[in-house]
């Protein structure tokens, strides 16, 4: 029963996510959904998770019949919505070399093998790091135990950070409940698999336009980081949060390169997952939405921007209500009001020189990430006047990122040294997961596989309209 | 839109390896490490596995803990000189450890408002409660029901 629940929620997540990639156009044949198969799994975790969390806020227990009842409704109206919408099936622009197949089947070998190898790791663990057993898995238990949120002694808010908003902890009570067993030795394995579809749904996303000879090794690398890879199956938020923010962040990317507004609606998707996993997350979503504003070309693709970008924002909208209502305190470790305070700043400059020198260890660090800035970086200074979109992108993403987390270890009331060595390795990771993510396309872009394909987006809305007024009930393919 | 230079293309292949290299020579150590977990994982019993992140909390406390103190109990924990844990940070993973191996028992921050009082090397009678039953379960460490109001 207890596996048995489990693999059946996971097709559940990959039946529910299948049909929003039918019904947004992105798999319209056998082929794509072979392709799209990993992220169609996280979409379906995406999903689901999201409509858990919407129910828990609005008082309404997260039983298996209302999960059930999500991946029926997301299905209905993809199905449903399906008709009006175009198929997308980019064309590959590479073709295979037998360098890149050697370097390509390289790449796979060792990534498998890897993944294979922390499976066995995983396959026995128990929640281990403190924040897992201290609040990330508590809540999910009380959520189940407790029927849903609560502020009540045992209730998910009576455990270590209550403002952090409920998808993780509603994405591992989705296991319990379909498992019939409150049992956390079930979600390491779960969360791996998380993590494999994750690379799934990378390959099938860039696989149009990075050649396997350069998309396999980077994700092979990837796999290997050692902050990365002892993040997974962690059971800490920063997983949910990494695995959206890689998603996100390629999907901000594709846009900028082909203008595909297929690509913001994966944006607004996974961008949702982020604000709702962890404080941070949303940060960075406004930040990524923010850059795509700036850098998209004015008239209708910021209108587009812009209307994705307001789907992470209104998803925060319930949580915030709920914590308002229920009298839930905001992270006493850091009130960004505060930057607005010279004297308060002033006061704490000593902070603002330690963080500066210790933290960019957590980031540099070849024991933590290899050297994943700097082949980062040297992409970046390749890609400046081939796709300065994409370079301004990623490069804003990092600084910024980094000087927000300067700025958080400045204004905060903890001690500093510990704040850092208890924080820093978390607080790197959104960022770098989200370049390691990138690589591959920065590489096919420096090595100039693909033209950037530009869609004309006016006509895109055009032809949508069209087929509305033609076809207003979608009886048409 | 700007030709690729034949430069680029090979620093963007120079990139790609040095990258891969890198990987290549961080990963034995990396599946060592994880194979390492692994093999741990497999030699230790189902109750190490689940008690591993515990910091060395008694575990016969917590064993007994589960068994006596019903699931929709509440309980308190107080803590006391009489124990002094060798892991220095037993005594601070106490509080949320317990609160996590004892779900859905709520802890509850004052004693008075609980049903039971689990007491790590602190003296449950001097709280002034009328307790039925004690158990201790090792010198220092006891387990005590407080009798309905």
């Amino acid at each position: 029963m207890r596996v048995g629940g489990v693999i059946a929620l996971d097709l559940l997540f990959a039946a529910a996510g299948m049909a929003f990639l039918f019904a947004v156009g992105l798999v319209r044949s056998t082929r794509d959904g072979l392709r799209l198969i990993g992220l169609a799994f996280l979409c379906g975790w995406a999903l689901l998770g999201l409509g858990s969390s919407l129910l828990l806020m609005v008082g309404i227990g997260e039983t298996t019949y209302a999960v059930l009842t999500i991946a029926a409704l997301v299905i209905g109206v993809t199905l449903n919505v399906a008709p009006r919408v175009g198929g997308f099936s980019p064309a590959r622009t590479w073709r295979l070399s037998p360098v890149g197949l050697v370097a390509g089947s390289a790449g796979v070998i060792l990534l498998v093998a890897y993944l294979v190898e922390l499976l066995r790791a995983k396959r026995l663990a128990q929640p281990a790091s403190w924040d897992s057993w201290a609040f990330w898995v508590p809540k999910a238990m009380a959520i189940v135990y407790n029927g849903g949120l609560g502020t009540a002694p045992g209730s998910v808010e009576s455990f270590a950070n209550p403002d952090y908003p409920p998808f993780v902890p509603a994405a591992d009570a989705a296991v319990f409940r379909f498992s019939g067993h409150v049992d956390p030795g079930l979600l390491p394995v779960q969360h791996w698999v998380l993590h494999v579809a994750l690379f799934a749904a990378i390959v099938g996303l860039l696989w149009h336009r990075v050649s396997p000879g350069l998309l396999m090794p980077p994700l092979a690398a990837f796999a290997l980081l050692p902050v990365y890879s002892a993040d997974v199956g962690s059971l800490l938020g920063d997983e949910a949060l990494l695995l959206s923010f890689a998603v996100a962040g390629i999907a901000a990317a594709l846009w900028l390169l082909e203008r595909e507004p297929r690509y913001l609606v994966l944006y607004a998707l996974f961008g949702s997952v982020m604000a709702l996993s962890k404080n941070e997350g949303f940060t960075y979503v406004i930040l990524m939405g923010v850059l795509l504003l700036v850098l998209s070309w004015r008239g209708t693709t910021q209108r587009l921007v812009l209307v994705a970008l307001a789907v992470p924002v209104l998803a925060m909208v319930p949580w915030k209500i709920w914590m308002r209502v229920n009298d839930i305190p905001p992270d006493p470790y850091y009130r960004f009001s505060n930057l607005l305070k010279p004297g308060y700043l002033s006061d704490r400059f000593d902070r603002l020189g330690t963080t500066l020198q210790r933290l960019p260890d957590y980031y540099l660090s070849y024991d933590r990430w290899l050297i994943t800035l700097p082949v980062a970086a040297l992409l970046v200074l390749l890609l400046v006047r081939r796709s300065p979109r994409l370079a301004i992108f990623v490069t804003a993403v990092v600084v910024v990122g980094f000087i927000g987390n300067v700025a958080v270890y400045w204004i905060s009331p903890a001690p500093v040294d510990w704040y850092i060595a208890t924080s820093g390795n978390r607080t790197a990771t959104g960022p770098l997961v989200f370049v390691a993510a990138l690589v591959p396309l920065m590489l096919a872009e420096a090595f100039g596989q693909a033209e950037p394909v530009a869609v004309d987006v006016r006509r895109w809305l055009a032809a949508a309209r069209a087929r509305l007024q033609t076809d207003p009930v979608g009886s048409q393919p | 839109m700007r030709r690729v230079k034949a430069w680029a293309r090979y620093a963007a292949v120079a990139i790609c390896a040095a990258a891969f290299v890198a990987a290549l020579w961080h990963a034995p150590s990396a599946f060592d490490r994880a194979n390492t977990d692994a093999r741990t994982l497999g030699s230790e019993t189902a109750l190490d596995r689940v008690l591993g992140a515990s910091h060395d909390i008694d575990r016969n406390f917590l064993l007994k803990a589960r068994e006596l103190v019903p699931p929709t109990a509440t309980y308190a924990i107080v803590t006391g000189p009489k124990v002094k844990p060798s892991n220095p940070n037993t005594l601070s993973a106490l509080s949320p450890y317990t609160a996590y191996w004892l779900l859905p028992r709520a802890r509850v921050d004052d004693p008075k408002q609980a049903d039971w009082i689990l007491s790590y090397g602190g003296d449950p009678k001097s709280l002034g409660l009328n307790l039925e039953g004690v158990v201790e379960v090792s010198p220092g460490l006891a387990i005590a029901q407080v009798a309905p109001k």
